[in-house]
């Protein structure tokens, strides 16, 4: 009977290998300990001591493990939390340390054993932190709850990814040069990266965060990512009852209001006494965990709701005299459950099964100043996730697991007025055709009066988006003596993706409009019906689609870390094989990829003893399994977009200026190549105390071959602002797109980070890091995610397409501690200083009728013109902020309970630095188009037990 | 060793690896920068329907007229009227530049005594190029002349646009034999390929070509072409300033003559030789779309001009005199004369072809 369920497994196995494409990763869940013990007075290594560890982290009792003849040893497969490891001999008692175990990393321990000391339960001051990671490249940072609850964040386990060096942009962050596309997002083991956009496809209560650990490169085979990867894992039942509740009210009334204007030299506006936006949140959780069967079967479970009002910071052209209009604010409502149970049927399996749920509503969604609440978006989404994880510790050296994963999301948006009620403010200033209502039978085409860049009449595109991803990850880990010690781990990580898409224009046209630049707002919108119809410009007609993609992806890595007999060396090669192959909505394969990812890495550890450590990594990640290309093949042969030119005379809008879509608008390379990483990193690592390190890291990315659309049968005048022809004449007006991963789609990351973290006394945790990076290359999309345009739009723009990358920041310092007085109070900061963002300067294009030329390179504006001299680099100001955080336990410490009393203070320097400036060649370029956040309170109440 | 001086000798290694400068490329001479940006260019410049701001958008179309008798297609540019100090045909003075028609040196590859270009650019294309027109933007099989200075006009609020351009410049011949095409693209590289700092304007040959500097993605169409019917290429040049592509309209030389101004003590100065270009004052009859009858006072540049010389003959000139007729009654465009000829034999007789006092002279570049 059992050889009959093996043979279905590895059946079952053989089937996904077979038709399945590469995964990206599959987070690690666990922690390690990894030491030596030694005979206090000679130093000599003792063989054979029993090592015991226990925690009430850990389901199914005590783990046991030998030393070895070097005095090593090591117990993987922990999972994080604190732990009590014993030494002993036979017939002596144990001595005892404490050590703090985090996920995915090796907690170094040296033990002097003396037969004085045994029997003495000698508990260390400060428990062992594995800072230095003695055998591991891997750069970046694990964050846990214990830190986490110090420190004042956007409480989200995207939000917290910032705190990381070498981390910056937004909730889909850069990191260390990637593309805001390119980093995985796991929770608890599960790959919940979107599967078309790879952005993050859920999120997480908070106060259900067990940790985040932010990998940012030095990665083992097991991990592929041409970023980094956001692990995230949710806290997990313990032997013990814990519980905690809180809620957080941002009322508007606790933060600094004030109307501000576009100018940089703009501040508050005392004589102004329009009603300017309200910015508030709300927030109730609840968390429970704790045995239901003791040693067997624990739980844990938890929900979170979240209410947020947020608005745009009045500026031109609606917000500011005479309208002095505030946009509607971007209402959202989430819940986020999630419940984890871990059961342990025999103390060698264990079965850990992790869910949620996180539906959202979010009215208004575009924000902004150009509109008013009729030409608004609303958003719909909402999906299930769960994850199983079964481990099987067969003995100390052989460890089989499996994970079983499964994520759908969807997401419903269009215009406000089709999926919900419109906010009217402003109305009443508006007199063409009664702007502000929204008829669902019938509604009227969306209009962008060019001039200004205001949206009129309704939110645009109507799409429903489901997804679905399935994965399977078996994984064997095998431990062993050979020349060392070896602990070696070999993996399938199999995924299937599939995704349905429905998309309409309500009103079935898009307007472009453009008179003389005297006629903004409403005066300069088509009515192609008037007697004399002024600001026709273009009509952009767009056929629904209703299609779906399928994507098979399977990856194998095979991976050791080997300490090598010189104690001081560990050496980490590994491989990895992946194979992705995805198909659009008629089943025609659009990527077939196949991708080797060598890894090598060496931690030295010259004096033993993990204080000082240095490493040296290169690897190659590959991205085969993405839905994307697939994603635009049938967004794009499926949707025929028609791009009408208005013709003056005749009155209509008759001339076809170009079109895009529909049959012969595409062309796949099924030669393409595999986009791909390669990194090198170079570390050194020294820990000042037990529980603090300092450390400078040099990294160098150049990732290649990212997927892009290419432009081929446009033929461009030599200026690239009029199309004069097409390559093929059976074509005409027909934008043809080659689907391909081309060698000059690179980007390419410099960077290095100083920093020092850990608690280099009890009460205080510090985190300090100052990175300086350059991220310089042409690759600034994937399929257009993430810009307007690429340099293969127009043959003639990819001169400047090379230059530093639009978003890089130049200095990053991050001063981020907490400090903790009399046992109650603790104050935490978190400080950021940053270079600006680079931006690039954006022309009209008369062809596009939009601002999609460049006269510079990439990251500068062209200064007056005609002189490369004038060229400047452009950026945003520098930015600084500082978020405070101060915590007051109200109970004594005694109870082993708290409750808190937290007050956050976002943006305490009240500073409002522009964040974002606009860059294209309209009247108001230069200006401010946005500034950070007023200063703003937050107030808590916390109660853990 | 201690730690501390492992991280000293670790940072300055990190930092030497992290040199980096993506910006090397643009700008150094040799490099394509782009298209000229034409917001400083006169509207004369910029083409009818031009917006500076809005490349592109220009069109200039070339303008039908006659010459013996022949159908011929001209470019206008306008010129500034004469005024008491100011002779808008004179390029030098006792031997100096004449500082009221700046005419800027262009560097000009490879001329024929006929024409201001090669029949074939003696310049090395890359082995095995071949034009690519959706791919390419220049032709590697040809240097462009290169451009000393753009057209600029004054824009201020509330007043007329003003500009001292005209479309001439003073010819410095050079070779691209031996060199790689298109290699040259700016003044200042010319220069320190000639080893000098400054322009020396004894380079100059002597001669003056008329090449009028348009809006580069303005669409230039022959005489009864719209945008329906042709791209808008191929009547233009393309040459270089400052690394940045241009684009311009060739007229060829412009003949010179000496004389002596009149002032006192006279002065010996150089001026363009102009043919004469006539247009009718009379009454012209047209058919409208609707099919009625209109008279209207005849115009420049409406279709019927007609002019001396076309280019290639020997009294051909890209600046033109301008002259009015009258036909003695009104006439269909199509009974107009069609070579100067004639009017000056017909018409002279019945009323003398006289000069517009508003705007004697225009720039009537033919470039075919």
């Amino acid at each position: 009977m059992a050889m009959r369920n093996f043979s279905a497994f590895f059946l079952c196995l053989a089937v996904l290998v077979a038709t399945a494409r590469p995964a990206a990763a599959v987070g690690e869940q666990v922690g390690r300990i990894r030491g030596r013990v030694f005979d206090a007075g000679s130093g000599a290594p003792l063989r054979s001591a029993t090592v015991i560890v226990r925690s009430p982290a850990m389901i199914g009792g005590a783990r046991v493990v030998l030393t070895d003849d070097k005095g090593r040893f090591e117990i993987t497969n922990l999972p994080p939390g604190r732990y009590a490891v014993e030494v002993s001999y036979e017939g002596t008692l144990p001595i005892t340390r404490t050590a703090l175990v985090v996920t995915g990393q090796a907690t170094p321990m040296e033990i002097g054993w003396s037969l004085e000391q045994s029997g003495v339960e000698t508990v260390a001051v400060s428990e062992r932190r594995p800072l230095t990671k003695p055998d591991s490249t891997q750069t970046g940072t694990v964050l846990d709850a214990d830190v986490l609850r110090e420190l004042p964040t956007g409480r989200s386990y995207q939000s917290v990814a910032q705190l990381v060096p070498g981390v910056s942009g937004g909730a889909n962050p850069n990191i260390k040069g990637g593309l805001n596309l390119n980093n995985r997002y796991l929770i608890d083991g599960l790959d919940v990266t979107d599967p078309v956009t790879q952005t993050f496809a859920t999120n997480l209560s908070f106060d259900s965060t067990q940790g985040v650990d932010v990998m940012t490169g030095g990665m083992e085979a097991q991990y592929n990512s041409l970023a980094g990867i956001i692990n995230t894992l949710s806290l997990r039942g313990t032997g013990e009852f814990h519980a905690n509740a809180s809620f957080y009210v941002n009322h508007s009334r606790l933060s600094s209001s004030g109307n501000y204007g576009s100018a940089l030299y703009d501040g508050s506006q005392p004589f102004n006494d329009d009603p300017s936006g309200v910015t508030q949140a709300y927030q109730a959780n609840i968390n429970v965990g704790g045995p239901l069967v003791r040693d067997r079967l624990w739980y844990n479970v938890s929900y979170e709701l979240r209410l947020n009002d947020s608005s745009t910071v009045k500026s031109a052209p609606l917000g500011v005299p005479p309208y002095n209009i505030q946009h509607p604010p971007l209402t959202s409502t989430n819940h986020y459950a999630r419940l984890h149970l871990t059961y342990a049927a025999t103390p060698s399996h264990r079965l850990a099964v992790s869910a949620g749920i996180a539906p959202g509503f979010f009215n208004n969604t575009t924000g902004g100043n150009s509109s008013l609440g009729v030409a608004e978006t609303r958003q719909n989404q909402g999906g299930i996730w769960a994850i199983a994880n079964w481990e099987w510790l067969v003995s100390p050296r052989l460890t089989p697991s499996l994970q079983l994963g499964f994520i759908t999301n969807t997401i419903e948006a269009g215009p406000q007025g089709q999926l919900g009620s419109i906010d009217t403010t402003g109305c009443e200033q508006f007199t063409i055709m009664d702007n502000c209502t929204y008829d669902r039978n019938q509604p009227r085409p969306r209009h962008i009066n060019t001039i200004d860049n205001t949206n009129w009449y309704q939110g645009g595109t109507y799409q429903l988006d489901k997804r679905y991803k399935l994965q399977v990850d078996p994984t064997i880990e095998v431990r062993g003596h050979l020349a060392g010690t070896h602990t070696a781990k070999a993996g399938l990580q199999l995924q299937y993706n599939y995704r349905t898409r429905e998309l309409n224009v309500p009103g079935g046209s898009l307007y472009r409009d453009r008179g003389d630049p005297s006629t903004t707002l409403e005066s300069g919108l088509c009515d192609p019906t008037a007697a004399n119809p002024i600001g026709c410009y273009r009509r952009i007609d767009t056929t629904p689609i209703s299609v779906h993609q399928a994507g098979l992806g399977a990856g194998l890595y095979l991976q050791d870390r080997w300490w090598t007999p010189l104690s001081w060396l560990t050496i980490l090669p590994g491989i990895r094989f992946d194979y992705g192959r995805t198909t659009d909505r008629l089943g025609r394969e659009v990527t077939s990829l196949f991708g080797i990812g060598p890894r090598l890495g060496v931690t030295i550890d010259p004096w033993g003893d993990a204080r000082n450590v240095f490493s040296a990594y290169y690897g190659r990640h590959t991205e085969t399994l993405s839905l994307l290309a697939a994603s635009n093949v049938d967004a794009t042969e499926a949707a025929v977009t028609v791009t009408r030119a208005w013709d003056p005379v005749g009155k209509n809008f008759d001339t076809i200026l170009g079109m895009t879509g529909g049959e012969g608008g595409l062309v796949i390379d099924h030669d393409a190549k595999t986009p791909h990483k390669d990194e090198l990193t170079l570390s050194a690592r020294h820990a000042i105390t037990n529980d603090s390190v300092v450390g400078v890291d040099y990294t160098w990315n150049r990732i290649s071959n990212l997927w892009s659309a290419v432009e081929i049968n446009r033929i461009w005048d030599p200026t690239g602002q009029r199309v004069v022809g097409w390559a093929d004449p059976t074509k005409p007006d027909l934008d043809v797109f080659l689907f391909t991963a081309p060698d000059a789609n690179h980007r390419t990351y410099q960077g290095v980070i100083l920093y020092g973290e850990g608690r280099p006394i009890r009460e205080a945790y510090l985190n300090a890091s100052y990175t300086l990076s350059w991220t310089y290359g042409p690759a600034l999309t994937v399929f257009g995610q993430n810009t307007a345009f690429s340099q293969f739009d127009n043959p003639r723009q990819s001169r400047f397409y090379d230059g530093f990358d639009t978003g890089e920041f130049r200095h990053y310092l991050r001063l981020i501690g907490s400090y903790t007085l009399f046992g109650h109070l603790t104050i935490g900061g978190n400080f950021t200083y940053t270079s600006g963002v680079a931006v690039t300067k954006a022309f009209f294009n008369n062809w596009d009728g939009t601002y999609s030329n460049f006269r510079s390179p990439i990251g500068t504006e062209p200064g007056s013109g005609n002189d490369t001299k004038s060229i400047s680099e452009f950026r945003t100001p520098d930015q600084a902020n500082l978020d405070l955080r101060l915590v007051y336990n109200l109970l004594p410490v005694r109870t082993g309970q708290q409750l808190n009393i937290i007050v956050d203070i976002f943006n305490a320097l009240g500073t409002r630095l522009p964040n974002a400036i606009t860059s294209t060649d309209i009247p108001t370029f230069g200006q401010v188009a946005t500034r950070q956040n007023p200063l703003r309170l937050q107030l808590a109440i916390n109660w853990l037990y | 060793m201690s730690v501390s001086r492992s991280f000293e000798r670790l940072v300055p290694l990190c930092l030497w690896f992290v040199a980096c400068d993506p910006y090397a490329r643009f700008g150094a001479d040799g490099n394509h920068n782009g298209p000229v940006d034409p917001l400083n260019f006169p509207p004369a410049n910029l083409g009818t329907g031009g917006d500076r701001t809005k490349p592109g958008a220009g069109v200039f179309t070339e303008i039908r007229a006659f010459a013996g008798g022949t159908e011929v297609g001209y470019f206008n540019y306008p010129s500034r009227p004469p005024g008491t100090a100011f002779d808008p045909v004179r390029l030098r003075t006792a031997g100096a530049p004449y500082a009221p028609v700046p005419v800027p040196p262009a560097y000009v590859f490879d001329p024929a005594d006929s024409t201001p270009f090669p029949t074939r650019s003696p310049c090395e294309a890359p082995p095995g190029w071949t034009f690519n027109e959706r791919v390419d933007d220049i032709h590697l099989d040809e240097q462009g002349n290169v451009f000393a200075a753009l057209p600029r006009g004054t824009y201020a609020p509330g007043v007329a646009v003003s500009s001292s351009y005209v479309p001439v410049v003073s010819m410095v011949s050079l070779s691209a034999a031996g060199q790689a095409c298109q290699a040259r693209k700016s003044e200042t590289q010319v220069l320190d390929q000639l080893g000098l700092a400054t322009p020396d304007m004894a380079m100059a040959s002597g001669r003056y070509v008329a090449f009028m500097i348009i809006e580069p993605a303005a669409a230039v169409f022959p005489r009864g072409m719209t945008a329906a019917t042709h791209p808008g290429l191929g009547l233009q040049k393309w040459g270089w300033y400052g690394g940045y592509l241009l684009a311009y309209l060739d007229g060829g030389y412009v003949p010179t003559e000496d004389g002596m101004d009149t002032s006192m003590p006279p002065m010996p100065v150089t001026r363009m030789k102009t043919q004469r270009i006539y247009y009718p004052r009379s009454m012209v009859m047209s058919t409208s779309s609707t099919g009625a009858m209109t008279m209207a006072a005849g115009v420049l540049g409406a279709g019927y001009d007609v002019l001396e010389a076309k280019r290639g003959d020997p009294g051909y000139s890209p600046v033109c005199a301008v002259y009015t007729y009258d036909a003695g009654m009104p006439l269909p465009a199509g009974d107009l004369p069609r070579d100067a000829q004639t009017i000056e034999m017909m018409f002279n007789t019945m009323d003398a072809p006289v000069r517009p006092s508003t705007n004697p002279y225009v720039y009537c570049l033919q470039v075919r």
